[in-house]
């Protein structure tokens, strides 16, 4: 990103990109895992569609917390197979 | 499609995603596997630096330089990289051109890809399913919810959005905009108009 090329810019219509903090904390976590190597993008996508899927046979996607939630869950599957208890 | 918003609880005792959330990230942070301020960093840039508004400077000057236009319908990562706009989720993008007789709109029908390097995060009805199973099931319906009426002649594309390639839609160039400058013209285009939502309104004065 060649960020002195961006300018300040907040989302348009007034919603906040995120709705709590800790909707940016997760986020936050997959991004950076996903560039540490933890996962690629494309399984990061591919796990979050099949949790959003399996959410969607008894519920709906309609707030952000929702979604967030499935972006938490979907790095804590990640993080439980793929994170070396050993390690640290 | 309105977005609710939740109140928080800020006397009460952490939620349970509010302790599962800490919990990783302390323990992410013990391992050394992520360093807070490059988090905060992170949230920072996509809550104020990567917006719209860089799609709106492509759209802009697509809409104004032929050239620049051929080369970004032809290749659309490199004209936007060209913009100065590159990163994270923006790898592999296609742009599409609406016209007077085909009108396109994007979705990402299984999670919510979307191109952050010109828009930024997704908005929360982009993620959401009822617009995620509508936009393909009724796309017409969807657009005139959002108030778009096209002619009955316009054919509609949905274009679903991936993890390997994300689109972003060139929305026509209002009438009575001739005299606008570039950067005049970019005031005009929103987001909406960027997913094929919205079409890009005709001025209300001319050139201030």
């Amino acid at each position: 990103m060649i960020v002195e090329l961006l300018s300040t810019q907040p989302q348009e219509g007034g919603e906040p990109v995120f709705d709590a903090p800790w909707q940016a904390r997760t986020f936050a976590m997959a991004v950076k895992l996903c560039e540490s190597g933890l996962f690629s993008w494309k399984e990061w996508s591919d796990r979050l569609s099949e949790n959003i899927a399996l959410f969607e046979q008894r519920s709906a996607v309609t707030n952000s917390e929702d979604y967030y939630s499935l972006w938490q869950q979907t790095l804590e599957q990640f993080i439980e197979e793929r994170l070396d208890p050993q390690d640290g | 499609m309105s977005d609710h918003q939740h109140p928080h609880h800020h006397t009460a005792p952490l939620s349970e995603i509010e302790q599962r959330v800490k919990q990783l990230e302390t323990l992410l942070v013990d391992k050394g596997l992520v360093d807070p301020k490059a988090m905060d960093e992170l949230v920072d840039t996509y809550e104020h630096r990567v917006g719209p508004r860089n799609g709106a400077r492509v759209v802009a000057r697509a809409w104004t330089d032929p050239e620049y236009k051929q080369r970004l319908l032809e290749d659309a990562t490199s004209a936007i990289m060209e913009m100065g706009y590159a990163g994270r989720q923006g790898e592999h993008m296609q742009v599409v051109e609406n016209t007077d007789k085909v009108h396109n709109m994007v979705v990402c029908t299984l999670c919510s890809c979307y191109p952050w390097p010109v828009l930024g995060l997704p908005p929360t009805w982009y993620k959401a399913s009822s617009y995620r199973s509508r936009a393909v099931s009724e796309p017409r319906a969807v657009l005139e919810e959002f108030g778009v009426n096209l002619d009955p002649d316009v054919e509609v594309r949905v274009w679903d959005s991936t993890s390997e390639i994300r689109y972003l839609v060139l929305p026509r160039r209002p009438n009575n905009t001739e005299h606008l400058n570039q950067d005049q013209l970019a005031e005009l285009v929103e987001r909406d108009a960027m997913i094929g939502v919205a079409v890009v309104p005709v001025p209300t004065e001319a050139a201030a």
